[in-house]
């Protein structure tokens, strides 16, 4: 399956496995969950939800470093 | 029949304790939170911060250093709200503008407009009114110089703003200087001290920062609150957005340098085992009244600037070293 995600300004296509959680996404990208917020489907979620085929995530980076 | 429709189909996401969906897992403490709940939390945990260590009392001037930023702006709108009607207390901001090109002059129009809706007094002080050059101009002299021994931009833009919100704070009266300081930044600067050896500087972290570690305090340094210190960044963040903060998001384009290392590796840590940012500050205030033992036979003395006469720990200041020199 495929998850269409945006980060930093750009589109990226991520193949899972079915049903993966939001976290599993980000792994997949590199990216540290503690380092950002997700949206999906234009709504914030935990990044324990899980995903399916036509979702569209959007993850915010939050951490910039004081 | 509807209940059980709706729990075969509830998402294994997580709802919060009262039914809601969750917007957030709280894994250092095993927590769900709907967008209500988290919001409640964050503000109680502040409110807890400020009681706990005294920070704010009757008859305080309080100004909160905005950048626009999403901490700033949280701190600033959790005081304007807890603050409110409070006609004993005094509440304004400062911003400062150092002179990035492409990143602050955005951020200094959200910052003035959102003061605007919270019916909050601002003023924006420049790098150039006051130092002659901005930030891009200092570092284009630097750059052209391989002379100068400081090179990092954050070195010239944290010493300035530091002084300039200090100096402004006093000018105006204030007693407090509030800023957004969340449990990142506390933990990453606990650490950084720790590796370049600075027990002065560590000596003097704490929930309230003043000059001096004897309780001396200075008429003309401000003690500085920091309302968000056991609030994780990531939360901070959360919490601005779900209040529809208008906030600016883009990084700074000159970050780099160590701190950011130490952020990367307490997060990497983060993920791994949750809380470790609250166990490395907690150990922190544990370890403070030893550190501050220590470090007090160390203490610089507290001279005046003989160029600005600003608060310096040595004959000139290092604001007037590296600007004004």
């Amino acid at each position: 399956m495929q998850i269409t995600v945006s980060y930093l300004g750009k589109r990226h296509e991520v193949d899972v496995r079915e049903r993966p959680a939001v976290m599993d996404i980000l792994k997949k990208m590199g990216v540290n969950p503690e380092t950002v917020l997700v949206r999906k489907n234009g709504e914030i979620v935990p990044d324990t939800d899980p995903v399916g085929p036509g979702d569209v995530l959007e993850v915010l980076k939050v951490v910039s470093g004081g | 029949m509807e209940a059980q429709i709706a729990f075969k189909e509830r998402p294994e996401g997580g709802y919060c304790k009262c039914g809601r969906k969750a917007v957030f897992s709280r894994k250092y403490e095993g927590s769900y939170l709907c967008k209500h709940h988290f919001c409640l939390s964050i503000e109680k945990k502040a409110k807890r911060t400020i009681r706990q260590h005294n920070m704010i009392k009757s008859g305080d001037r309080i100004c909160v250093a905005l950048s626009g930023g999403k901490d700033s702006s949280a701190v600033l709108y959790i005081l304007s709200k807890v603050l409110n009607g409070r006609k004993d207390i005094d509440l304004f901001a400062v911003s400062i503008d150092e002179g990035i090109h492409g990143y602050r002059p955005e951020s200094l129009e959200i910052a003035a407009k959102f003061c605007e809706q919270l019916g909050v007094k601002h003023r924006t002080l420049s790098f150039k009114a006051a130092f002659g050059k901005s930030l891009d101009e200092k570092m284009g002299e630097v750059a052209a110089d391989p002379s100068m021994r400081i090179r990092e931009s954050c070195t010239y833009c944290g010493v300035g703003r530091r002084y300039l919100m200090n100096r402004m704070a006093r000018l105006s009266g204030a007693t407090k200087l509030c800023t957004g300081h969340n449990l990142d930044d506390e933990a990453q600067a606990v650490l950084l001290n720790y590796i370049r050896g600075d027990l002065f500087r560590a000596s003097r972290m704490g929930p309230v920062t003043d000059w001096s570690i004897k309780k001396e305090s200075d008429s003309m340094f401000i003690p500085r609150i920091k309302p968000f210190r056991e609030i994780p960044e990531r939360e901070v963040a959360l919490y601005a957005i779900l209040k529809g903060l208008d906030i600016h998001m883009d990084e700074c384009p000159n970050v780099g340098g160590i701190r950011f290392e130490a952020r990367d590796f307490l997060n990497n840590l983060e993920a791994k085992y949750p809380g470790i940012k609250f166990t490395v500050l907690e150990t922190f205030d544990k370890l403070l009244p030893a550190i501050r033992q220590v470090a007090e036979g160390n203490e610089p003395r507290l001279l005046r600037c003989r160029i600005c006469g600003e608060p310096a720990s040595r004959e000139v200041c290092k604001t007037c070293e590296l600007w004004r020199l």
